[in-house]
């Protein structure tokens, strides 16, 4: 990593120094100078031009200082600085027989194999909501593929996964009149893991609870992402021999905020796999229902004084293809709509959505409000 | 005839010298044991740096008005680079033929006869050989203290353009 030039460039330095309290003093185009209120005083260089020559010796030195200033190891500065655009999900498998840091290699397999199915049925619930998917959506598989494996770590088994992450004041401006394609697809990334924090919260608090969950706390699960495949993906790790229990957690991004009402870590051991197995049996065979769920920036309003309701237009990603899907709101999520617009806020909505090819595309909204999973209020 | 000294040699009393003067200055340094991009110390000042690479003879080639070293083509491009974030030096250091000469011991003090030359490559153009080019080392450019200020003032400069947009 460092020896061999950092795995980072400008950008990221200089977000970790902003989310860290520090302060640019001076700078032109191939250095900056960065301060630290306080009683030390402390400055930093920070090299701007990543083809120097002496950009790799640079950021050694910065490294240390900052390893200094916060008393902690230079890697653990260096990973922070090279994750600060990326929220990583750590997927731990536990059991007493672990702890020489190795893991038998059927139980790797399946840890390995959870990770991409987590995140793809979560990405799965990120589009729709379905408690049990059979086909996945393209965009969902897609997405498993651009998400990186960190390195794993020794003492209990953790294998973290990467994904992008976006500052929320590099997402969108007031009055934001369309979509950007590119914002759009790392938002995604967000969202997913959003979806998984969210779904695998809910997901623990009907395994932990005092008595059997109810079919209908089942069935508003799917509506926070939980189906019979993510729980597949947890059941398979913990039913090998040498696991027993696995734990998620989150370390989102410092320079988006983390989605609201997310847990940073969830727990599953064998009893409570019993409980997901169950959960997972009555989304396989109960009643099929699916919810289309859209994220986009709300573009076009039009509500006359005398009207119940307001039209309005969101513009969104369907099948990585930008378009407008119009839908009736009534007072108060119109209310929401006018909001998020002034604001630049991204909305999420849920609801049956119809897209004809070449015609327009509608939604009759079940649920609309600001994108929770980008620290937004709702 | 007095023996050449090893390289080695000529490489620690050019530090020790850099060393004393840094100090006196009030700079911290750092030293790089491998050099692996062109430099040998850093200094540094409230966040800013100064890169310097040290050569030591006993045997200067004296030209009209200073001194003048063949340098390395691949050291001299790494230390010209107008990407750095710190400017890059040559520093040439003068010790006696004789070894024995190089530090005097008197009754309150040690003399270390050793003096040194400077030059600013940062930006300076391609050179016109194909493995080595003569740097020139004015003789008013002296390695001193004052020197190491003048060479904070160009590190200070490259991070004080002008329209900056900070934020």
């Amino acid at each position: 990593m460092v020896d061999n030039g950092p795995d980072f460039g400008p950008g990221e330095i200089r977000s970790y120094l902003k989310v860290t309290g520090w302060a640019p003093v001076s700078g032109g185009d191939v250095a900056e100078l960065w301060s630290l209120p306080g009683p030390a005083d402390e400055v930093v260089l920070v090299p701007m031009k990543p083809g120097a020559p002496d950009f790799a010796k640079r950021t050694r030195i910065l490294l240390q200082d900052l390893a200094r200033v916060e008393s902690e190891e230079v890697q653990t500065v260096h990973d922070a600085i090279a994750t600060v655009y990326h929220d990583v999900t750590d997927l731990r498998a536990s059991h007493p027989s672990l702890s020489d840091g190795s893991i038998p290699l059927e139980s790797g397999y399946e840890l390995f194999v959870s990770a991409k199915r987590l995140r793809v049925a979560s990405a799965a619930a990120t589009i729709r909501r379905q408690g049990h998917f059979r086909n996945f959506p393209t965009r969902a598989r897609d997405q498993a593929r651009e998400v990186r494996l960190g390195q794993t770590r020794r003492g209990s088994y953790i294998v973290p996964i990467i994904s992008q992450a976006r500052s929320q004041e590099d997402v969108y401006s007031p009055r934001q009149d369309h979509i950007d394609v590119q914002v759009e697809e790392t938002l995604f990334d967000r969202r997913v893991t959003a979806t998984m924090s969210r779904a695998l919260g809910v997901l623990e608090d009907m395994a932990g609870a005092e008595r059997e969950p109810t079919r209908s706390e089942i069935n508003d699960s799917i509506g926070e992402g939980v189906s019979y495949e993510l729980c597949q993906a947890l059941t398979r790790v913990v039913n090998t021999e040498s696991v027993s229990a696995i734990d998620v957690s989150f370390n989102w991004s410092r320079v988006a905020a983390p989605p609201p009402g997310t847990p940073a870590r969830v727990e599953f051991n064998g009893d409570a796999i019993n409980i997901v197995d169950r959960v997972s049996e009555q989304l396989k065979t109960k009643v099929y229902t699916s919810e289309h769920v859209i994220y986009g920036v709300v573009t076009d309003l039009s509500r006359h004084p005398e009207d119940d309701t307001g039209r309005v237009g969101v513009q969104t990603l369907i099948q990585r293809r930008s378009r407008t899907v119009w839908m009736n709101l009534a007072d108060g999520d119109y209310h929401t709509a006018v909001r998020c617009h002034d604001a630049g806020i991204p909305v999420r909505v849920r609801g049956t959505l119809t897209s004809p090819p070449g015609g327009q595309a509608r939604m009759n909204v079940a649920g609309f409000g600001p994108d929770p999973s980008l620290g937004a209020d709702d | 005839m007095a023996a050449e000294a090893t390289s080695w040699q000529k490489e620690q009393v050019s530090r020790a010298y850099v060393h004393a003067l840094a100090t006196q200055g009030g700079y911290t340094l750092c030293d790089w044991n491998v050099d692996k991009d062109g430099v040998d110390v850093t200094l540094r000042s409230r966040g800013l740096m100064v890169d310097i690479q040290l050569k030591c003879t006993q045997s200067p080639r004296t030209v009209r008005s200073g001194y003048s070293f063949d340098l390395d083509i691949e050291t001299y491009d790494k230390l010209r680079d107008p990407e750095r974030s710190a400017p890059g030096h040559l520093a040439l250091l003068i010790v006696p033929p004789d070894i024995g000469r190089w530090v005097t011991h008197q009754s309150d003090s040690i003399v270390l006869a050793c003096h040194g030359y400077w030059a600013s490559l940062h930006g300076m153009g391609h050179a016109a050989g194909s493995s080595t080019t003569a740097i020139h080392l004015p003789e008013h450019q002296e390695l001193t203290v004052k020197a190491m200020g003048t060479m904070f003032d160009a590190a200070r400069r490259m991070t004080n353009s002008a329209g900056l947009g900070l934020n």
